[in-house]
């Protein structure tokens, strides 16, 4: 039995093969119902349906910057050619330009100096084909030599994004010629009688018993049904925050906004250590100080950093406001509060929070990220329950492999950094760091019992879990993203 | 904590595997290496054929050198650290107090007979580089020199000298300047140049001739070049930490003692007399029991020297000799880290408290839990954006009167200036990322917005709703909107309002009790067109934080 729009179809192609357009064109059916109907005749035997692909590309983010500016390698090595100094170069160049002018052989170090190479002369006499190609995209005239050079592109960051799109065209077999030719002589009353809704009328009059309801070929795609959701980082946010209190944690109350005394002093950083610079630290300048607590913690955090460290410490400098760089920086309050009496040891606290870095953003780095952190203050703790806590932790989140490396935190000791190993890519990749809190931390907040305590990335399990490539996808929230992702 | 994996201050460094089986003493299968550098906390980076990238962490200056990684592998494979010694000699350097009040410290040393060839130079380059960079607080706190001894004719002045007084060729020039000409011509007077600029008067270094050998913390003299020829090297550190000069001095010292050189004191003389480099040992107890506790292990004494030595120490009587160049000992914690890098991280076994605690999460994402539950099954996605802004997006381009707010002092992009106190231009951007996206969009957030009242700062949690369609209406989110309320149990009324983001007569305000809490309307076009959007955006806004 054929449906109405199958007929048409038929109709249609009795003139010969047509694309997809054309037939809709032809029968004022919609893509869609035209589409359906091919393919139910195709699942008849009744016609052949080509399908071809064509892929199509467009530029991302950073193909965007690199049509406007240029790509970073490429002004790396005119600078180098005019004989700027590597200090001169911007982040940027520094960071990517570097890396792809050695990958591409276009610079040497000499001497710890920067030197063109014969390879990167060619390119600045010769032109840099990716920017062509990268002009040829956004003005969509690409041809097929320029394939290899796009498929560079496409495997490099956000530079190119490519999309495909499907193109059907039918033909009519022998069986379809034979339904055709037949179908203005098949009997109208016939076809009459099948109806394809069934009315709340028919239901309650009973009239359904004379009706033939019409079969449905139910292979056939339907619409997408899209659901709402929850982002896939609050959803592992959740996962990770579940298993904490399954094994007893308590969450933190915790801030984005700190004094470097908290950030940084209190956890035994002394006041000259890169990490505080400018360059990696976002400072405020409303409020630009944060006043700090009235205790004697002050005091003894002080007298800790000129001992140890020797140096003159500063009261203005650990006032200075900032953007707390890890989720630590909550940890000695919660030790204070302990001596305080304002809470109980032993204790395990955690929270899963915003931390943030003065970086140059890219696929890997972003400025604003998360972090799990935690501590267990107990008696006999030891560093050999911090390894099996990670571990525990590491498994029950789906990561059954992992592995330990000394490191270095100026507010632990032992220091390690934690790695999971991940079977689809076969590689051990780096996670977080962790330790037994220095006296010099526990000593001036509460130092009565040994403290565990870990910083670990909450983005990067997920975009092995989602086999993501670039972190900023995350925080771009394209809702197209969001429908489709699953963790 | 995961200050190390964002590659804040590390260092790295670059060697040959056959430069390092040459300081070692021995082949190292590539297995040896690949295990025992990480296990000993210097994680690889990169192997490219013979050449290898390994991760030093700030806390261990002594490893920037494929010297120092050398020493420390040959007694991690050994089991027994090389001692080291010094000579005395009659060099001396004496400190002229003019200098005291700019960069006070000067140490020195003498190698002898070191074999310098195309490698050594090398290495030596990037040792001082490193320190430079990482340990010298880029040549603040601390700046090496290396000259050929040979050149020059102690005994040597450091004193501070007017900057147009003296001139000399300074290394990589060909003429003459004078110190201000240095600063202003030279690329490393132009990079280093602010650490001193200030002062009236410049640091320098002399001979007995009155020869420049270096002008720190800028540069050194063309006269004491070191080269393949040269066999006898002067060590010049200078700074403002007496401990890091000395610790500096160390350090390069004992690398071109790995390469053969024979190392002499040179005599320091200023407030006080004293002899560098100072290579006396510090003798500690070794606290077996407090280390076995916090380790959670039970090693003898005697397995403790054991592990120990692998790490470079050595037993006197009972006690335990720590190795001159490791600057990073304070305390017994760090003893017992180096006991459980030498057994081994992952040789421990791990365990797990053993005290019973109830766990308990915040008040705040229980009832935010509720709330996207809630959200979800209205068919609404969830956008995570961040709090990071600028003005000019977080203001203007949604008409947003501005506000107090956190902002940043050191932006380095333009697009992070402030912290937000508004979901609103976030979630209209959200949707421009979206155009693609097939329509309806509904999307939600719950997060941070951050208000400043002089200068404290309150964070609180609010709750965003966009809709997106050419059907979006102002009913549709107050239908969302009393959905939310009636659900969660608040009490929250609304009356008409009028706000510069949202149409005219299309916008109510939310409240509860007689606080107001909200806002929800339909957007106004100009806000639509800023962002770039070309269908009708409805939208809700409102703080979550006084239902918790």
């Amino acid at each position: 039995m054929l449906h109405q729009y199958e007929r048409l179809v038929l109709l249609s192609l009795r003139q010969g093969g047509k694309t997809l357009e054309e037939i809709s064109h032809d029968t004022k059916l919609n893509r869609d119902s035209a589409s359906r109907a091919c393919y139910w005749l195709k699942e008849k035997g009744a016609v052949d349906i080509h399908e071809t692909s064509e892929q199509s590309f467009r530029l991302g983010e950073e193909g965007k910057r690199f049509l406007q500016y240029g790509f970073p390698e490429f002004n790396l090595i005119k600078k180098v050619r005019e004989g700027k100094s590597f200090e001169k170069l911007s982040e940027e160049e520094k960071r990517v330009g570097l890396s792809w002018a050695k990958r591409k052989g276009w610079v040497d170090i000499k001497e710890g100096r920067l030197a063109l190479a014969s390879e990167g002369e060619r390119a600045l006499k010769e032109g840099h084909p990716e920017e062509t190609v990268l002009r040829k995209v956004s003005e969509n005239i690409t041809e097929k030599k320029d394939l290899p050079v796009i498929k560079e592109l496409l495997a490099r960051g956000d530079v190119l994004r490519s999309a495909e799109s499907k193109h059907i065209s039918c033909s009519l077999t022998e069986k379809g010629t034979k339904l055709a030719s037949k179908i203005s002589s098949i009997d109208k009353d016939e076809a009459g009688r099948y109806v394809n809704t069934l009315s709340k009328e028919d239901i309650v009059t009973g009239r359904w018993k004379e009706l033939k309801l019409r079969e449905y070929e139910v292979s056939m795609p339907v619409m997408k049904s899209l659901p709402g959701k929850r982002h896939p980082l609050d959803v592992v946010r959740n996962r990770i925050r579940k298993i904490f209190i399954e094994m007893g944690f308590e969450e933190m109350e915790d801030r984005l906004v700190e004094s470097s005394f908290w950030n940084f002093d209190a956890l035994f950083q002394p006041q000259d250590h890169p990490a505080r610079d400018l360059m990696d630290t976002f400072y405020l300048s409303a409020p630009e100080r944060i006043p700090l607590p009235r205790d004697e913690v002050v005091e003894r955090v002080k007298k800790v950093h000129e001992e140890k460290w020797k140096y003159k410490w500063s009261r203005e400098v650990a006032e200075q406001a900032v953007l707390r760089t890890h989720d630590t920086a909550i940890s000695p309050q919660y030790l204070l509060s302990i001596r305080k009496g304002e809470r109980k040891a032993p204790a395990k606290f955690f929270t899963v929070g915003r931390v943030y870095r003065n970086e140059a953003t890219d696929y890997k780095h972003l400025s604003e990220f998360h972090q799990v952190g935690g501590i267990i203050v107990y008696e006999g703790a030891t560093f050999r329950d911090l390894l099996g806590l990670l571990k525990e932790f590491y498994s029950k989140l789906g990561f059954e492999k992992i592995r330990f490396s000394p490191s270095y935190f100026p507010y632990t000791e032992p220091s390690l950094e934690v790695e999971v190993y991940y079977k689809d890519r076969k590689q051990w990749l780096e996670l977080g760091g962790a330790g037994v809190f220095r006296p010099e931390v526990c000593l001036p907040t509460w130092g009565k019992y040994p403290v565990l305590a870990w910083g670990l990335s909450l983005e990067r399990p997920i975009m092995l879990m989602m086999n993501m490539k670039d972190i900023r996808q995350f925080y771009r929230n394209d809702v197209s993203w969001l429908r489709e992702a699953r963790v | 904590m995961a200050e190390g994996s964002e590659g804040v201050s590390l260092a790295s460094v670059t060697f040959s595997k056959k430069e390092l089986e040459a300081l070692v003493g021995r082949k190292l299968g590539s297995g040896c290496i690949e295990t025992a550098l990480p296990s000993l906390g210097m994680p690889i980076e990169n192997v490219e054929e013979e050449e290898i990238c390994v991760d030093i962490t700030p806390n261990r200056p002594d490893l920037l050198s494929v010297e120092g990684i050398a020493r420390a592998l040959a007694a991690f494979i050994g089991g027994k650290a090389k001692e080291y010694d010094a000579e005395e000699s009659d060099v001396k350097l004496r400190i002229d107090s003019s200098v005291l009040s700019m960069r006070p410290f000067i140490v020195g040393a003498v190698v002898k007979d070191v074999k310098i060839n195309d490698e050594v130079v090398e290495s030596l380059m990037q040792l001082q580089e490193k320190l430079h960079e990482t340990y010298g607080r880029k040549r603040r706190k601390v700046s090496i020199g290396v000259h050929n001894f040979d050149a020059v004719q102690p005994p040597f002045l450091y004193k501070a000298v007017k900057p147009r007084s003296y001139s000399f060729v300074p290394l990589g020039m060909e003429e003459k300047l004078n110190l201000s000409q240095i600063l202003e011509k030279h690329p490393k007077g132009r990079e280093y140049g602010s650490i001193i600029s200030h002062f009236s008067g410049y640091p320098l270094l002399v001979d007995s001739k009155e020869q420049v050998l270096s002008f720190p913390p800028v540069i050194n003299g063309e006269l004491t070049r070191v080269n393949r020829n040269t066999k006898n090297l002067f060590i010049d550190v200078t700074g403002t930490d007496e401990n890091a000069v000395m610790d500096a001095l160390k350090i390069v010292a004992l690398s071109l003692v790995d390469r053969g050189g024979k190392l002499h004191t040179v005599e320091v003389a200023g407030k006080r007399k004293f002899k560098t480099p100072d290579l006396r040992e510090r003798v500690v107890e070794l606290p077996a029991e407090k280390i076995n506790n916090m380790l959670g292990t039970n090693f003898t004494q005697a397995q403790l020297f054991k592990l120990l030595e692998r790490m470079g120490y050595a037993r006197t009587g009972g006690r335990l000799k720590v190795p001159c160049y490791r600057v990073d000992i304070m305390d017994w914690v760090d003893l017992a880290e180096d006991v459980a890098i030498a057994y081994g991280y992952n040789s421990l076994t791990p365990s797990l408290p053993n005290f019973f605690s109830i766990g308990k999460e915040k008040r705040s994402e229980i009832v935010e839990g509720r709330l996207k539950e809630l959200l979800v099954g209205l068919g609404f996605n969830q956008a995570v954006c961040q709090n990071l802004i600028s003005e000019r997006e977080c203001f203007e381009k949604a008409l947003l009167p501005e506000k107090p707010h956190v902002k940043i002092k050191n932006p380095k992009v333009e697009e992070y200036t402030m912290m937000r106190c508004w979901l609103l231009p976030s979630l209209l951007s959200v949707l421009f990322q979206s155009r693609q996206a097939e329509l309806p969009i509904k999307l939600f957030e719950i997060g941070d917005v951050l208000s400043l009242d002089g200068s404290h700062v309150t964070e609180s949690r609010s709750l965003a709703c966009a809709l997106y369609d050419s059907k979006a209406t102002f009913n549709e989110i107050k239908s969302m909107a009393e959905a939310v309320a009636r659900e969660m149990g608040w009490k929250v009324g609304m009356r008409v309002a009028e706000h510069p983001s949202f149409i005219k007569g299309r916008a109510a305000e939310l409240f509860c009790g007689k606080k107001k809490v909200g806002v929800l309307g339909e957007i106004h076009p100009q806000v639509i067109n800023n962002f770039g959007l070309e269908q009708p955006v409805a939208l809700l806004e409102m703080d979550i934080t006084s239902f918790f």
